[in-house]
């Protein structure tokens, strides 16, 4: 059959970091969808390599600029146990505290993303609105907006008071009623819905074939959360334990619908944190730490799903690492989803899964020294080796 | 020769309106807004780039041409500037034609956005144009009149207030509002019909459509309020659908062909029933 081969990216307005998707077309029906990519490739690994944990961290909390604590996170959840490290209590929860308030901001800002995306400009400015109280309170509490860089091995660079306790709980008071009227408009209006229903699916067998994460499984029907199923730092605490939202259409509404209510959740562990944290305690200085040669591995919850960390260690410097973010699991079924939609319905169907493109991008062999990089379509179809 | 002075200012009027318009839409969205004058200096910017243009002689000629029905608008509404009574279906014909004109643009660009821009206009045109000239036509059945000259009647919206209704209705589409802004909607076809335009086509393109915009907001004023309310009303309704556009979350299940149909069916009865049109 003749098809029309319609480009989207490697710059598009619908794509907010560069990825190539080649649709082949019949009419405005898609026939077949193909995805490169290797478009914006940081070298973050390379970066951290033969560094101290230290500045490796640093590299490591600039992996991303709207989750950088969950990178901090599963990068501390490793390699803490490997120096032989517990840091107290009040950490752990001040960590969580970041941590959710980086889920309410990444998930605002993607339901804003959405809106644009069907030519809803105004619904994408209100929730930008609300995101910017989210960013004030990130400013108040680790003196940064968008890249807190708030953890240190073993402790945190500051200590939240009252002041700053208050301050963030004055600020999810200020946001929730309005959180509470934009999720009532993305399930209800038809807009939204007449276009975000029946679109993207995934059913629960494709997303377990494809080993998908995050909202993006839960909206499918899968019960996976890291939070839940491998308890870390301060979820492992009773009285914090996460509620994971769950829904089983697996099109992009449920999608939507996940991620407006894991906002309410985390909303509601922020304030049970808070409520543990104790305001007068002081915690630890930074100190410098040894860490014993080996390998370890950690994983956590980011706001797109599971992130994982390999660590090396060698002589107290990092050796190798290795960063999977959730974006790389996800974007794996773009080519199966896209098939039998509209052209329509693309930037939709692509923005429901929230992909993060430049911190993925780190799939490359070396191989007789010349460099060649596996796009994610072979790893899914398998490469074929001389 | 007043005409002629009055024909000229329209042109910055029109620049100025499209200022106002951002900074509507701005204020309905939270956001300071561009300065008032931004859209003159979008276009100064545009004029002074590089030329770089793909050699295809119907794709360089459509600017000029889009440029030369917006001019020629002017000419014959609302004040005849040339001296000759041209018959209302004109401008409707103008209006039509700067649209078509457009698709001819998009298809020869070769690019794939212009291509589904032209086949998503064609599309939308097959709806909203008969609809444009029916009420057109109602309009001046209802003045019993056929030139824009000898229009007078005022504050038609009392007499014929379904007409009127239509008539905001269709300009939706004319002034390309969410949801009629489909040939245009940057996130599957990037630009539309403008995607392989830059620098002096892009800024030609860009006052074409920012005199055809005032011409609706002078049109819509003109049928439904009468010729001395045309260019007092003309702000007013391009604030009404700058408010329209950012609330289109709300309205948007509304305006859809059912509307036009029972509107203009409506309309007719409305009108055949009062004795206004004979059948």
């Amino acid at each position: 059959m003749h098809t029309t081969i319609y480009p989207i990216g490697p710059q598009h307005p619908s794509l907010k970091e560069p990825i190539f998707i080649k649709l082949h077309v019949d009419g405005s029906r898609i026939i077949k969808a193909e995805f490169n990519l290797g478009y914006a490739h940081r070298g973050v690994e390379k970066c951290s390599e033969g560094y101290l944990l230290d500045s490796a961290l640093h590299a490591v909390q600039r992996t991303c600029g709207i989750c950088s604590q969950c990178h901090s996170m599963a990068f501390l959840r490793t390699v803490e146990p490997m120096a032989n490290i517990q840091p107290p209590t009040k950490v752990y929860l001040q960590r969580l505290v970041i941590a959710e308030l980086e889920r309410i901001h990444s998930h605002l800002l993607w339901a804003g993303i959405m809106a644009h995306e069907i030519g809803l400009d105004t619904l994408f400015m209100y929730y930008l609105k609300q995101r910017e109280h989210v960013l004030d309170a990130f400013d108040e509490l680790t003196g940064n907006r968008v890249h807190h860089s708030c953890d240190v091995l073993g402790t945190m660079k500051r200590s939240f008071g009252k002041k700053e306790i208050d301050f963030l709980l004055e600020k999810l008071q200020t946001i929730e009623p309005e959180i509470t009227e934009l999720r009532r408009v993305m399930e209800k209006n038809e807009v939204i819905v007449s276009r975000f229903k029946k679109h993207g699916m995934i059913t629960k067998k494709l997303a377990t074939e494809l080993g998908l994460v995050g909202p993006v499984a839960r909206a499918s029907g899968i019960n996976y959360d890291v939070r839940q199923n491998d308890p870390y730092m301060a979820y492992a605490i009773k009285e914090l334990k996460v509620k994971p939202v769950i829904r089983t259409e697996g099109d992009a509404w449920a999608r939507s619908i996940v991620r407006c209510d894991e906002v309410f959740e985390s909303m509601r562990l922020i304030r049970k944190a808070c409520e543990m944290i104790d305001p007068n305690e002081e915690i630890p200085k930074k100190k410098n730490l040894f860490a014993k040669d080996g390998s370890g591995f950690g994983r956590v919850e980011a706001p797109r799903g599971e992130n994982f960390h390999f660590v090396t260690i060698k002589n107290n410097k990092i050796a190798r690492l290795k960063l999977r973010t959730p974006t790389l699991a996800n974007v794996l079924s773009y080519s199966r989803i896209l098939e039998n939609e509209s052209i329509t319905d693309v930037p939709v169907i692509v923005m429901s899964l929230d992909p993060c493109i430049s911190c993925m991008e780190r799939v490359a062999v070396i191989k007789n020294k010349k460099e060649e990089i596996w796009t994610s379509h072979e790893l899914f179809e398998g490469k074929k080796h001389d | 020769m007043i005409e002629i002075l009055y024909a000229l200012l329209l042109i910055p009027g029109a620049i100025i309106i499209e200022g106002l318009r951002r900074k509507t839409v701005a204020r309905m969205h939270n956001r300071a807004g561009p300065p008032l004058l931004q859209p003159f200096y979008d276009i100064l910017k545009l004029l002074g780039k590089e030329k770089f243009i793909y050699e295809n002689a119907i794709f360089s000629l459509v600017p000029y041409l889009a440029l030369f029905c917006s001019f020629f608008m002017l000419l014959i509404f609302p004040f005849s500037v040339i001296g000759f009574d041209f018959d209302f279906l004109v401008l409707g014909y103008v209006f039509i034609l700067q649209d078509t004109i457009y698709i001819f643009g998009a298809l020869a660009s070769r690019s794939p956005f212009g291509m589904y821009a032209s086949v998503r206009e064609l599309l939308l045109m097959l709806g909203y144009e008969i609809t444009f000239i029916i009420v057109l036509c109602l309009f001046f059945y209802n003045a019993g009149v056929y030139s824009f000259q000898n229009y007078d009647v005022e504050f038609a919206f009392a007499k014929i207030p379904i007409v009127a209704l239509l008539a905001i209705f269709t300009a939706f589409v004319i002034l390309r509002i969410t949801p009629y802004d489909v040939m245009n909607a940057e996130a599957e076809i990037g630009a539309g019909f403008f995607s392989e335009y830059s620098g002096t086509p892009l800024a030609i393109l860009d006052i074409a459509e920012l005199i055809k915009n005032l011409m609706t907001y002078i049109l819509l004023g003109f049928l439904i309020f009468g010729k001395t309310y045309a260019l007092i009303m003309a702000p007013i309704f391009m604030i009404f659908y700058a408010i329209m556009l950012t609330s289109s979350a709300r309205y948007s299940t509304l305006v859809t062909a059912k509307t036009f149909i029972i509107l203009a069916i409506l309309a007719f009865v409305h009108l055949i029933i009062s004795g206004s049109l004979a059948v």
